[in-house]
């Protein structure tokens, strides 16, 4: 997220030591659709999630909130790859892939197409 | 075109086959029925068609190819909403077909029997299985033909005739063509699974109704943004080598091609991008048109990131042993997992707590 990682470092840094100090059940995240993406947007990007919510959890509960039927295709992505394992829990996946901010950044996408 | 007729086993000597009929009443009975008028050569013997254990050589390589029907785009078909001819849309669908085709050739083979089998020849199989996939038939008569899918790809996801279709759409409109037009004989299920899961739960019922029931597993996957990483390749290998596998919809860039095994570190695929006559009936002058020895080769790294691993399993034997091999892909550690097999489909219970009255950050709290 261009408009979120514009912030500076520091600034970052400290906002997310201050919600990890205040939410320590919780890890901050920020989720957004990739760029070329036709899928809706979320209406917010910054997420405070439990620990101990699972990777498949985490992903249904996106779908809903952008309103994409079970059936639709929907990916995510932390540092260009796919998700881990469907039952790790957000806390392993913010351990392993968090950025340098303390943040986990997730990118979510549709399918290609092909004619 | 005497280099099509290549087999993994020996040259065949082939008698003209009697012109399959079609009969409203689903195809399963249909098929069955023309099984019995295959040409008869006891001499020669039947190869199971399932992934060789290694192709190393342009030979088998290309007798694999020739093993798997090819359907490409066709011209001069009835309208389908102005259009006579998919060149320029129809890919993904024609390798969808082609997938559905390969598959169903497996269905009907195990059914047969082991006694059959032995005289059965790979041309007479392609040869019952075609006329389900002609374009000028529609419904019962033709189930899959392009006119079936894009009619309930319009219904379903507003993706008509002209749209493009993904690997994960197309997955989803095949499985319900399936099921609206294969209702009378329901020995062939289609399932497509979301996020690389398989759940167990729902393959099993699948053999529970009815033990001789066919059932292909779809598992539509998008494995990266812009390119598939290379710690990938190792499960698409995996899968594609798989004996229970039914090839991979995939493609390239904005260009499906539907992937059936590998060859010295790259794909081996059927490439639906050529355009040929409509034809209205599989018969020896046309058959050829649906076999192509030629696969197109491309590298891991030319692959699109949308891919749907397709799976076939005859019985729940096989379903046990596909669940097991993925499981020992899960644990193993040097790559990265892309299926996996869990026992149900447990919906999510969660609550937000945004009246959380300490909350002062603008956050959204899940």
């Amino acid at each position: 997220m261009k408009d979120f990682k514009s912030q500076p470092l520091e600034k970052r840094k400290s906002d997310s030591k201050k919600v990890l100090k205040k939410f320590p059940t919780k890890v901050p995240i920020i989720c957004y659709k990739d760029h070329n993406s036709v899928l809706p947007s979320l209406e917010k990007d910054k997420y405070l999630i439990p620990k101990s919510l699972k990777v498949l959890e985490f992903e249904q509960i996106i779908r809903k909130k952008i309103s994409l039927g079970e059936k639709e295709a929907l990916a995510f992505f932390v540092n260009e790859k796919l998700m881990p394992k469907k039952d790790s829990t957000m806390d392993e996946v913010y351990a392993q892939n968090k950025d340098e901010d303390g943040f986990l950044y997730i990118v979510y996408m549709e399918e290609n197409i092909s004619g | 075109m005497e280099k099509q007729k290549e087999n993994f086993t020996e040259e065949t000597n082939q008698e003209p086959q009697e012109e399959t009929k079609k009969q409203k009443k689903g195809f399963m009975s249909m098929v069955m029925k023309s099984m019995g008028m295959g040409t008869k050569s006891p001499e020669v013997k039947y190869r199971v068609i399932s992934y060789p254990e290694l192709i190393d050589d342009k030979k088998t390589m290309k007798a694999y190819a020739a093993h798997i029907p090819w359907m490409t785009y066709r011209e001069g078909f009835n309208s389908i909403d102005g259009y006579e001819s998919d060149t320029g849309w129809g890919c993904m669908i024609r390798v969808a077909q082609m997938m559905l085709a390969f598959t169903l050739m497996k269905h009907f083979k195990y059914k047969m029997g082991p006694e059959l089998n032995k005289t059965l020849l790979i041309q007479d199989l392609m040869k019952t299985i075609l006329p389900l996939f002609l374009d000028n038939y529609v419904q019962y008569e033709s189930p899959f033909s392009i006119k079936n899918i894009v009619a309930e790809g319009e219904k379903m996801i507003n993706k008509g005739a002209g749209e493009w279709y993904g690997a994960h759409s197309i997955s989803q409109v095949i499985k319900q063509v399936n099921d609206k037009y294969n209702s009378q004989h329901s020995t062939f299920k289609i399932l497509t699974f979301n996020d690389g899961l398989i759940y167990k739960n729902e393959v099993d019922q699948v053999f529970t109704d009815i033990k001789e029931n066919g059932c292909l597993i779809i598992v539509p996957l998008r494995l990266g943004l812009k390119k598939i990483d290379k710690c990938y390749y190792t499960q698409i290998k995996k899968a594609l080598s798989h004996p229970l596998s039914a090839g991979i919809l995939g493609g390239k860039s904005v260009y499906a091609l539907y992937c059936i095994g590998y060859y010295n570190e790259k794909l081996i695929t059927h490439d639906p991008h050529t355009e040929q006559e409509t034809v209205e009936e599989v018969n020896d002058s046309t058959f050829p048109t649906f076999v192509n020895p030629h696969p197109k080769i491309i590298s891991f790294s030319e692959c699109d990131t949308t891919m749907a691993f397709c799976f076939f399993c005859n019985n729940q034997d096989e379903a046990l042993s596909l669940y097991k091999t993925i499981e020992s892909w899960e644990s193993t550690e040097e790559d990265e997992y892309l299926i996996c097999v869990k026992d149900q489909n447990e919906q999510v219970k969660y609550s937000y707590d945004e009246d959380n009255p300490e909350f002062d950050y603008d956050f959204e709290l899940i």
